[in-house]
């Protein structure tokens, strides 16, 4: 499959990229920023992409959770293709221009460019150059000036493979133009497959006076790899919203860079890790404050059973010029067994000398007070137990602002976490 | 008529530290029984152990509820039999709403009787109609389980859970402490209202004042993990008027 956008500029970012993975080689835990994590497996796993990777029917249980009149469009991408028949995309006269890589314009390609030859944070990322070298399609969205969309945005990568090498590098550029508010929902859902692995790229513009609230539910199969990495870049006065909700994956790591670039940026970076089983849930956040007058508000928590590992890492650094910021992370854990085990990690880098920052991370059990309480009034163990976990991580679902998402969101982690008592 | 409850020469103790030393009560259907006695003479652990709470260790004597052995039964199975402990310190459940436990508790209790389930409508206006009756603000349906709730608000929703579940047999555990006069005096009512021949009660106190108002047929003193003495109600009285040391050791 050839892609239209594979014009000269592209092809030379790509080599670039190849060229600086190849230099930075799969990151071992000899790295600070992977101590925790050991990618050995998806190194050895022999991992590439497939342009001939056999298109599969959406199920329609995921079919269902997207109806296509609930969302302003839905990219349904189908072991790392878009699939056309499965995708709604908005009409001409929309102020939302979606559309999947492979079918832009070589004139509109012209913005993957500065997406593609990447800056200086995602340069030092093997993953990311990985990404950059190897997509093979993705979603460039733009909301023009001063629109407010009343739906969200829906992007779906399925990943359903009949053979356990697949790869897949998703890529989505989002820009949000001044003034404009949208909701944007990334999926990635695989179930009962071969092994493969995502390593998808997000990259998101929030310019002046914007607003773009991110959910990221990654449900990939149990033996799945993912791989996902998130950037936003801030100008003045814009907010910016991230909720990462991990269910999935043998190794899942999520990465965000969270750059407030000017004055009067706001971002608030939430996430839910839910590991069971002999799980890998990896967290790494670094919120940048480069512009003055800015706020971050981070909240992460974990659940985590069986021989299930989170790790969560949030680097918070503090320019000299970032004057009167305003910055608070806290990270949560609940272990339910004695062999769950989480690393958290704050870290702190402030060169200015105005600014209040605070950080707390917690991890602790069940209360057996409450679950005798429970028990005390007729609900049996296993119930009262689902109810304290579900406790536990409701205030995640209750950020999302977008009631729709909210309400999806909730579904999947009941059916997925809680119902099928998952996290036991 | 068999007593409802029936406690044999029940001895326990936590870790190596012995707290009931032979307790002998009968209660009957419809009955209510004040227990009465200093600190530390056993009066919540002999609570805690009728509604199955872990970390005690019963080393003789016998419990029968309703002819059968109660103590291998687990705390909700003891529920589901009409079993219900008024918490001395409800617990807070931050994220859980009263009123989603409340209708999880009571289907979950319907559902193992064979019983249909009430739906989220039919469950919304039973809750509320008790609700006034224990005069608690409707708006606390909707918070989390005593999260952030006043001494005497907690107290009541203690009383409402009771109300709701229509327990056959309820012990009361020093439901009295922390409440002003007219917060006892709500708590009471919302008790006595709940007094029925099929009803038995184990009010557990400190004091002799709730027993103004929820009126006791027979009152035992708690001292040294026995029963040292037993009475009607004018007992409470005598209590209140010579201090626990009358009774002795």
């Amino acid at each position: 499959m050839e892609l239209s956008i594979e014009s000269p500029w592209l092809q030379k970012n790509r080599r670039t990229a190849l060229e600086r993975f190849e230099t930075l080689g799969y990151p071992t835990e000899k790295l600070e920023d992977w101590r925790f994590t050991n990618v050995d497996q998806i190194k050895e796993g022999g991992f590439k992409p497939n342009p001939l990777a056999r298109m599969i029917a959406v199920p329609k249980t995921l079919d269902a959770m997207f109806p296509v009149n609930a969302f302003a469009c839905r990219l349904v991408f189908i072991n790392g293709r878009y699939s056309s028949p499965d995708s709604s995309l908005p009409s001409a006269t929309s102020p939302l221009t979606v559309c999947p890589f492979s079918t832009m314009s070589e004139a509109d390609s012209r913005c993957l460019e500065r997406t593609t030859d990447i800056s200086n944070v995602q340069a030092e990322r093997p993953f990311t150059n990985l990404n950059a070298a190897l997509f093979s399609d993705g979603v460039f969205c733009r909301i023009a000036p001063h629109a407010i969309l009343q739906k969200p945005i829906a992007i779906l990568y399925l990943t359903h493979p009949a053979l356990p090498d697949l790869a897949v590098h998703p890529r989505i550029l989002i820009v949000a133009e001044p003034g404009s508010q949208s909701v944007v929902m990334e999926t990635f859902w695989g179930d009962g497959s071969q092994p493969y692995f995502t390593n998808a790229v997000t990259e998101i513009i929030v310019n002046e006076n914007a607003f773009v609230e991110h959910v990221r539910v990654q449900n990939e199969d149990k033996s799945a790899f993912h791989i996902g990495a998130l950037f936003s870049t801030q100008k003045g006065n814009s907010r910016f919203l991230s909720h990462v909700f991990a269910l999935g994956g043998k190794l899942a790591r999520n990465e965000i860079y969270s750059a407030l670039n000017a004055q009067g940026a706001v971002c608030g970076l939430n996430g839910l890790y839910l590991g069971t089983g002999r799980q890998h849930m990896d967290n790494h956040t670094t919120i940048d404050h480069v512009g003055a007058h800015c706020a971050s508000n981070e909240l992460y928590k974990g659940v985590l059973s069986g021989n299930a590992r989170g790790v969560f890492n949030g680097r918070i650094i503090v320019r000299p010029q970032a004057q009167k910021t305003d910055a608070v992370q806290r990270n949560k854990n609940l272990l339910l067994s004695n062999t769950a085990l989480v690393n958290t990690k704050p870290e702190l880098k402030i060169y200015a000398d105005d600014v209040k920052c605070k950080h707390g991370a917690t991890i602790g059990r069940m209360d057996p007070d409450q679950i005798f309480y429970l028990r005390s009034r007729g609900l049996a163990a296993e119930d009262a137990k689902s109810i304290l976990v579900y406790a536990f991580i409701s205030d995640m679902i209750e950020k999302i602002e977008s009631i729709e998402l909210k309400n999806l969101v909730e579904s999947i982690v009941r059916a997925s976490y809680i119902d099928n008592r998952k996290w036991q | 008529m068999a007593p409802l409850l029936e406690i044999k020469n029940l001895h326990a103790k936590i870790g190596d530290q012995a707290i009931l030393q032979g307790i002998n009560l009968n209660v009957h259907s419809g009955e209510v029984h004040a227990i009465m006695g200093p600190n530390g003479s056993g009066k919540s652990t002999l609570a805690n152990i009728l509604a199955g709470r872990d970390g005690y260790e019963v080393t003789e004597g016998e419990v029968f509820y309703q002819g059968k052995n109660l103590l291998p039964i687990s705390p909700e199975d003891r529920a589901v039999a009409g079993i219900f402990l008024s918490f001395q310190y409800p617990v807070e459940i931050p994220g859980v709403s009263n009123t989603y436990f409340l209708k999880a508790a009571y289907n979950a209790i319907r559902k193992r009787k064979g019983q249909e389930e009430l739906d989220a409508i039919d469950f919304l206006r039973l809750i509320k109609e008790k609700a006034k009756s224990v005069e608690m603000d409707e708006a606390l349906l909707s918070r989390s389980v005593n999260e952030g709730f006043s001494g005497g608000q907690k107290k009541r929703n203690e009383i409402l859970q009771m109300a709701v579940l229509e327990p056959i047999f309820a012990i009361l555990d020093e439901t009295d402490s922390g409440l002003d006069i007219d917060a006892l005096r709500i708590v009471s009512e919302g008790i006595n209202v709940l007094r029925s021949p099929e009803r038995s009660m184990l009010v557990i106190t400190h004091y002799q004042r709730l027993l103004d108002y929820v009126q006791p047929d027979f009152v035992h003193v708690l001292s040294g993990g026995r029963i040292t003495k037993s009475g009607g109600k004018e007992l409470a009285l005598e209590l209140e008027e010579k201090g626990y040391s009358w009774v002795g050791k």
